[in-house]
């Protein structure tokens, strides 16, 4: 099935969405969510996303499933192009891609339809794309229903019967339904508790080993994403900043925003703590809207030059697999 | 180091039309003057409860069952309204979580931050329009006369949570409490949120009660840690104690079950089997007995006292105690 050589499920190249507001009076405004990204996502690999909220992450995820219709580039999934704004956007084949490709949920409870029951959700993947009916269907429910972590009896029920992180597994078993080879989690434990977060790391983890999956992880927090992920990409205002393997880019980052969003995370360590330098970066993420010229982080770097403000930086291979761009490295 | 506030055997239910519910089930801690204390703990385990009941603002249904509030010798629990009125942005203000909602939409910035000071300290309107834009730049916002005159919609959300914290801050209080201030905020944000309280704690020599989940603020900016589960402290001391040096299981399975983000290798997480107690139906014995990996036939029965283990560490289970009778029976 693997009809080209390379190892890459997923290529994206120069992705772009922008979202035309409606209304207003004046000139009609844009929001540059993803605004030219281009990386891939190798097979059976989690990729880690990271940002400050406004960054287009959460976008950038909806778009390369294109629950969001792209603005302009390029998506190859497996090879195949499921978007290319060159020849003809639509691939006509996008419902089989869409059983390839799913994606779980930042808050569960709003992801759940509150009039279905449980097994009426899980079922409703396998009935859209016909894959099980009748007796086989019901157990096919429960048996996802117990590989997350849930039992048959649980699919009479109704989601607001569930604490948080049951209603999660739920949401994971319903995107588990279709057999996907793909799936993005959107912020899938920002709104567990602590202690039931780590819970649900580990049961991706251990449905990633067992069913293979490649995963876009996205979420805020810096420690959950270098745990899980294999590589890691930064964005900062529809770009992004940097890329490469987990623990090389945390240890040793080299972008000035990687490095402030990663001394910024608190550690848990009263000593390291107190010993640790902190580079505290000043403002805020400007308007996507308006985002600046140039280096778009160049408003907020404490190394930007002339350079920084005109010119676009390049997005550069500096060493095997770790990508930057910065004008300054 | 004195005490500014002292809370003895709290007790705080909710009498809701499916039974009481015990939200805070009796606790005890001390503040210092100058001290910062965090209380950590999931969602539903009393730390906000605690914590609206010490500014007198909680709300019906809910009801102070037993046990005092002492602020600087006085139980506040025993106060008129006016009284509280008089005690409340005086001498304990509050920072809450969304500064979104707590912020009032259709009044201006200066509005809003000069109602305090016109209503605690009869300031004229001049006086205290000026003293707020001292505030705003105290905190460290550009352009405070400009910002006065905007309305919170027109502020980022880090700009927002600054604007709370100048309004929790503007009639010198002695104590602030702090609940999840940075908790909706980015990580880079929240690097400058913390730095901010620690820098205004450290000038005014203010105390701090530090409300949050994340276990990293906590070692970040407090002095005191007091932990959390189902309505109970099941652990506290100091920061090092509890994070070198920890107790209670609770603790314990909190700190492994985070992904650490200075971790050297891969380590898989080991979480706390089980979901957080349903406080309408608490169990028996020990809160967190159900989730407990050395759980014994005596925490689903009773209580688990209270151990001191010196230097004001002080943990509540029965591995603990068992583990004390057994010394002092050796020796």
């Amino acid at each position: 099935m693997n009809n080209n050589n390379s190892n890459n499920l997923l290529e994206i190249r120069d992705l772009k969405k922008h979202f035309k507001l409606k209304g207003g009076i004046g000139p009609q405004k844009t929001v540059y969510a993803v605004d030219g990204v281009t990386f891939d996502i190798k097979r059976g690999e989690t990729f880690g996303l990271v940002g400050e909220s406004g960054c287009g992450k959460t976008t950038l995820g909806r778009t390369i499933l294109r629950l969001y219709e792209p603005t302009a580039g390029k998506i190859l999934y497996d090879g195949e192009p499921i978007y290319d704004d060159a020849n003809g956007k639509n691939n006509p084949k996008m419902m089989s891609y869409r059983r390839k490709m799913q994606i779980i949920f930042q808050d569960p409870s709003a992801s759940l339809d509150p009039r279905m029951t449980v097994g009426e959700i899980v079922g409703e993947a396998l009935d859209i794309h016909k894959l099980h009916q009748g007796k086989a269907r019901a157990a096919r429910i429960n048996e996802l229903l117990e590989k997350v972590g849930l039992n048959s009896e649980h699919s009479n029920r109704y989601p607001h019967e569930f604490s948080g992180g049951q209603q999660q597994r739920i949401g994971i078993a319903r995107a588990l339904a279709v057999e996907p080879e793909f799936i993005v989690c959107d912020e899938p434990i920002s709104a567990l508790d602590v202690s039931i977060q780590s819970q649900v790391v580990n049961m991706l983890e251990d449905m990633q080993d067992e069913l293979g999956l490649t995963y876009l992880f996205i979420a805020h927090d810096l420690s959950v994403v270098r745990h899980i992920s294999d590589r890691i990409g930064v964005m900062y205002l529809g770009n992004m900043v940097e890329l490469g393997n987990g623990r090389e880019m945390y240890d040793d980052p080299i972008h000035p925003y990687t490095k402030t969003l990663l001394s910024a995370v608190p550690i848990p360590d009263p000593q390291a703590n107190r010993e640790k330098h902190r580079i505290i970066l000043q403002g805020e993420i400007p308007s996507p809207m308006d985002p600046p010229k140039g280096c778009k982080f160049h408003t907020r770097c404490p190394f930007a030059t002339e350079d920084c403000k005109t010119r676009v930086p390049d997005w550069r291979e500096i060493k095997p697999g770790h990508f930057v761009a910065c004008h300054n490295v | 180091m004195d005490k500014l506030l002292e809370i003895k055997d709290l007790k705080v239910s909710f009498f809701t039309h499916a039974g009481e519910v015990k939200a805070v089930g009796g606790i005890s801690y001390d503040i210092g003057h100058g001290e910062i204390m965090g209380i950590v703990g999931e969602s539903g385990s009393g730390k906000s409860v605690e914590a609206y009941t010490i500014i007198g603002l909680l709300q019906s249904p809910g009801k102070v069952v037993g046990g005092e509030v002492i602020f600087e010798g006085e139980n506040i629990l025993d106060y008129t309204p006016e009284q509280m009125e008089e005690f409340r942005g005086n001498k304990v203000s509050m920072i809450f979580q969304n500064p979104m909602t707590c912020l009032n939409p259709v009044y201006t910035i200066g509005n809003q931050l000069t109602e305090a000071l016109l209503c605690h300290k009869k300031m004229e309107k001049k006086v205290a329009w000026d003293k707020a834009i001292e505030m705003l730049e105290l905190v460290g916002i550009n352009n405070p006369d400009k910002r006065m005159k905007q309305y919170p919609h027109e502020l980022s959300g880090g700009m927002r949570q600054r604007v709370m914290i100048a309004m929790g801050l503007i009639c010198d209080p002695m104590l602030l409490i702090a609940d999840e201030p940075t908790t909706a905020l980015d990580v880079t944000i929240q690097a400058q949120i913390l730095e901010l309280i620690r820098k205004l704690q450290k000038e005014r020599q203010m105390s701090v009660i530090f409300i949050t989940h994340n276990l990293g603020v906590v070692a970040e900016v407090c002095d005191k840690v007091s932990v959390m589960y189902a309505g109970k402290i099941v652990e506290q001391g100091t920061v090092d104690d509890i994070f070198y040096n920890p107790s209670h299981p609770y603790t314990l399975g909190l700190m492994r079950s985070m992904p650490r983000v200075d971790a050297k290798e891969y380590e898989r997480l080991i979480p706390i089997e089980g979901n957080p107690v349903d406080m309408l139906n608490p169990p028996e014995g020990c809160g967190f007995g159900a989730r407990c990996e050395y759980c014994m036939n005596i925490c689903l029965r009773k209580e688990p006292p209270t151990i001191d283990l010196g230097n004001g560490h002080r943990s509540s289970c029965w591995l603990l105690a068992s583990k004390l009778a057994g010394e002092a029976n050796h020796e």
